[in-house]
């Protein structure tokens, strides 16, 4: 990530709400690099009501979901801070990639998942049927365990999400293209070959650039499932990084299995067994004193 | 710890050489097996070469014996018998007989049947794999759809004849026949046809299919085969049959009862009838259902291909169901496709069967005009070559055989080559 980009990073999130701010949020517009972020940025920061925090972005109340008659989520009560990195921790199966998977509702496309209870990003009801999922996952984009890109050049990659949901000229698109490789630290790497396949790419590579097709539509929240796990250690390492890095701007959750890369790279911690949440709270606190001698177990390695 | 030689063999030295099987006697099975699927690839590699010995012997070397002279005389004569061979409608005489009408009628069918089947087919594999029903009774429906696409795929062909010819040759029985259709569109106009005194064609327009002849007059306007205005010549039987040559063609012989007609129905090129009648588009849909099983099945096949990661990033991305389809199923398997569809259409290509029991056996010497022409293929001209009393036809046929054979080839080749140049790594 280069240090210049600084300022011009600014304008993407212009919404600066303070947890005080119990009015309308405040919009500070800026020279930024894409006109159609921001203004999609207006449109779904929605004004906060004074007794909702405004540090929440995700809240889940009595979250349940089943895969036909087996549950897979019991009950979950959890707040996920904005523009932080939560990570989701537990041994396999215990059901964090199905709660990763209901907050943009992919879990749609399997045929026997249904969910109920609350499941809530700011204002907007995520399990209500009425819900537009084209709009959610426009809002909440994702990051998959194995890097996915399209078998498309590098450009085409990028630009594949903002195509689907703006109406940019080619200047604009370009621009935001450039933004979002540049953001996801690919830009001095692949500014040569945007019009080669991505394919061609290494695997850090790739999920880089699956992070900057991301967020080139402009979310506000991105989910990660496992990013790393198909990585080499380096590859690994760049992409803890441009997560830290996103972090001031999004908000990030992720799934991982790795002990070390979500005491690095979260700040929340939730642990997850057997479908119910066990605990949750600051990193820090989760890897050193657990309240909960299950997490504890787990965080040792004497479970999973 | 138990001691080693407990109950597992293979931890006691003694038992286990015991038990050990010999080497050799399982390398000598894999020579054996290898040999034996050598032979075999080898012997059907030998019939498929006899094969195309005899079909050339015969298909060639007729041309090339009737030939005489030097051996540049030999060869020139050679290419334009060849040439003959693919220009000429069929005829009486062996020698002059070729293959174009049904060359032409082979073309015509097949792109109907392409048409017609690659869309369908299509469409029912993207339904199949991309559309799957979340509620129980559309997934029934689903589930029916497809067990009954995997059965027809197993169905003989004669039986889609029958089939066509239930429903494109004569619609279910509908009213009209293809003298007198329910609806047709297309028509440039209807005439009846005089020979004149000239040997000229003479076409006095008239109303509908079914109308009065029009009364012939001296002087008035009839039109000739290329459709240029005329001035008839009428003169009464026994008068003299005038000697210049450009009024004897428009003369006619004014016979009380009138002189031999025809009715001439001048069909445009996109001229259509329902019922189809035995017409190169019925013949052309019949084909669409015997390929439309495997084109839907290959292109099942290309479209589940594409890896599920893919589909997931485009609808991580905001994609609907369609644009999924659009932008990421349906390029990536577009090759796949392409390939299952070719090979089905060069099934299409030799399939007799079917277009026997709807364009029937008939002599067609000028290729079709349009949808609702009759029309026949290359392998009911070989079929009826080679079912000839006389010998030389049979060459005629093997000759045709070749024909078949390098279009088929050329099908191939190009599945091959977009196969090649499309497929991509799909990561």
């Amino acid at each position: 990530m280069s240090k210049d980009l600084g300022d011009s990073e600014k304008p993407l999130t212009p919404h600066t709400v303070s947890a005080r701010d119990s009015g309308r949020a405040q919009v500070a517009h800026g020279n930024g690099h894409s006109a159609v972020i921001r203004q999609s940025a207006d449109v779904f920061r929605e004004p906060l009501k004074a007794e909702q925090q405004a540090s929440t972005a995700i809240r889940m109340s009595k979250l349940n979901a089943w895969y036909g008659d087996f549950q897979a989520l019991k009950n979950i009560e959890l707040c996920i801070p904005e523009k932080s990195v939560t990570a989701f921790i537990g041994p396999s199966g215990c059901g964090k990639t199905t709660l990763l998977r209901w907050i943009n509702r992919m879990n749609d496309t399997v045929p026997e998942a249904r969910a109920g209870g609350e499941l809530k990003i700011h204002d907007l009801d995520v399990l209500a049927p009425r819900t537009d999922v084209v709009e959610l996952r426009r809002r909440v984009g994702m990051v998959f365990q194995k890097p996915n890109p399209f078998p498309k050049s590098i450009f085409e990659n990028v630009a594949f999400g903002p195509r689907l949901h703006y109406r940019a000229s080619r200047s604009e698109l370009a621009d935001l293209v450039e933004w979002a490789l540049r953001k996801s630290a690919l830009w001095d790497e692949v500014k040569d070959r945007l019009k080669q396949s991505a394919l061609g790419l290494s695997g850090g590579q790739q999920q880089r650039l699956c992070i900057a097709r991301a967020i080139a539509v402009g979310p506000e929240v991105l989910l990660m499932d496992e990013p790393c796990s198909a990585l080499d250690p380096r590859s690994t390492l760049a992409v803890e990084e441009l997560i830290s890095e996103l972090s001031n701007e999004y908000t990030i959750v992720i799934v991982t299995h790795n002990m070390q890369q979500a005491a690095r790279a979260s700040s929340t911690t939730a642990y997850l067994f057997e479908g119910e949440l066990i605990e949750t709270g600051p990193t820090h606190q989760v890897f050193t004193k657990p309240s909960n001698p299950e997490t504890e177990k787990y965080i040792t390695g004497r479970l999973g | 710890m138990k001691t080693p030689s407990s109950h597992v063999f293979i931890l006691d030295p003694q038992r286990r050489a015991k038990l050990t099987k010999p080497a050799h006697l399982r390398h000598h099975w894999s020579v054996v097996f290898v040999i034996f699927c050598s032979v075999v690839a080898t012997l059907s590699l030998v019939v498929l070469a006899t094969l195309l010995y005899d079909i050339f012997a015969h298909g060639t070397g007729h041309i090339w014996r009737s030939s005489e002279g030097s051996l540049g005389q030999r060869f020139s004569a050679f290419f334009s018998r060849w040439s003959a061979f693919l220009s000429n409608p069929p005829s009486q005489s062996a020698d002059n007989a070729g293959i174009f009408p049904s060359m032409l009628g082979t073309i015509w069918v097949c792109a109907v049947c392409g048409l017609a089947a690659l869309p369908l087919g299509v469409a029912t594999a993207i339904y199949l794999e991309e559309f799957k029903p979340k509620r129980k009774l559309l997934r029934h429906f689903h589930g029916f759809v497809q067990l009954n696409i995997t059965n027809l795929a197993g169905v003989p062909s004669v039986v889609y004849g029958i089939i066509g010819m239930t429903v494109f040759v004569m619609m279910f029985q509908s009213p009209g026949d293809v003298q007198s259709p329910v609806l047709e569109f297309g028509i440039n106009g209807i005439y009846d046809q005089y020979e004149s005194e000239g040997l000229r064609m003479l076409r006095v327009p008239v109303e509908s299919r079914d109308a009065e002849v029009t009364a012939l007059q001296d002087g008035m306007t009839v039109y000739d085969a290329q459709g240029t205005p005329k001035e008839l010549n009428l003169i009464a039987v026994g008068e003299r049959v005038p000697d210049d040559r450009e009024l004897r063609r428009r003369t006619l012989i004014a016979i009380p009862d009138g002189p031999p007609r025809s009715r001439y129905i001048d069909e445009a090129w996109y001229y259509v009838r329902i019922p189809f009648g035995r017409s190169v588009l019925a013949g052309g849909l019949t084909l669409m259902l015997v390929v439309l099983p495997i084109v839907i099945i290959s292109s099942q096949e290309a479209v589940r291909a594409v890896p599920d990661s893919l589909r997931e990033a485009a609808l991580g991305m905001g994609c609907t169901r369609w644009q999924v389809v659009r932008k990421v199923s349906l390029p990536a398997s577009i090759p796949g496709i392409m390939t299952g569809s070719i090979l089905a259409m060069s099934r299409a290509i030799g399939e007799a069967a079917p277009i026997l029991m709807i364009a029937g056996v008939v002599y067609i010497k000028s290729p079709p005009g349009n949808l609702m022409d009759s029309f026949t293929v290359m392998p009911l001209q070989i079929y009826n070559w080679a079912s000839d009393s006389h010998r030389e036809f049979h060459d005629l046929a093997a000759s045709g055989i070749i024909v078949l054979l390098a279009i088929l080839l050329v099908f191939n080749a190009s599945a091959v080559i977009i196969r090649q140049k499309f497929q991509k790594n799909l990561g």
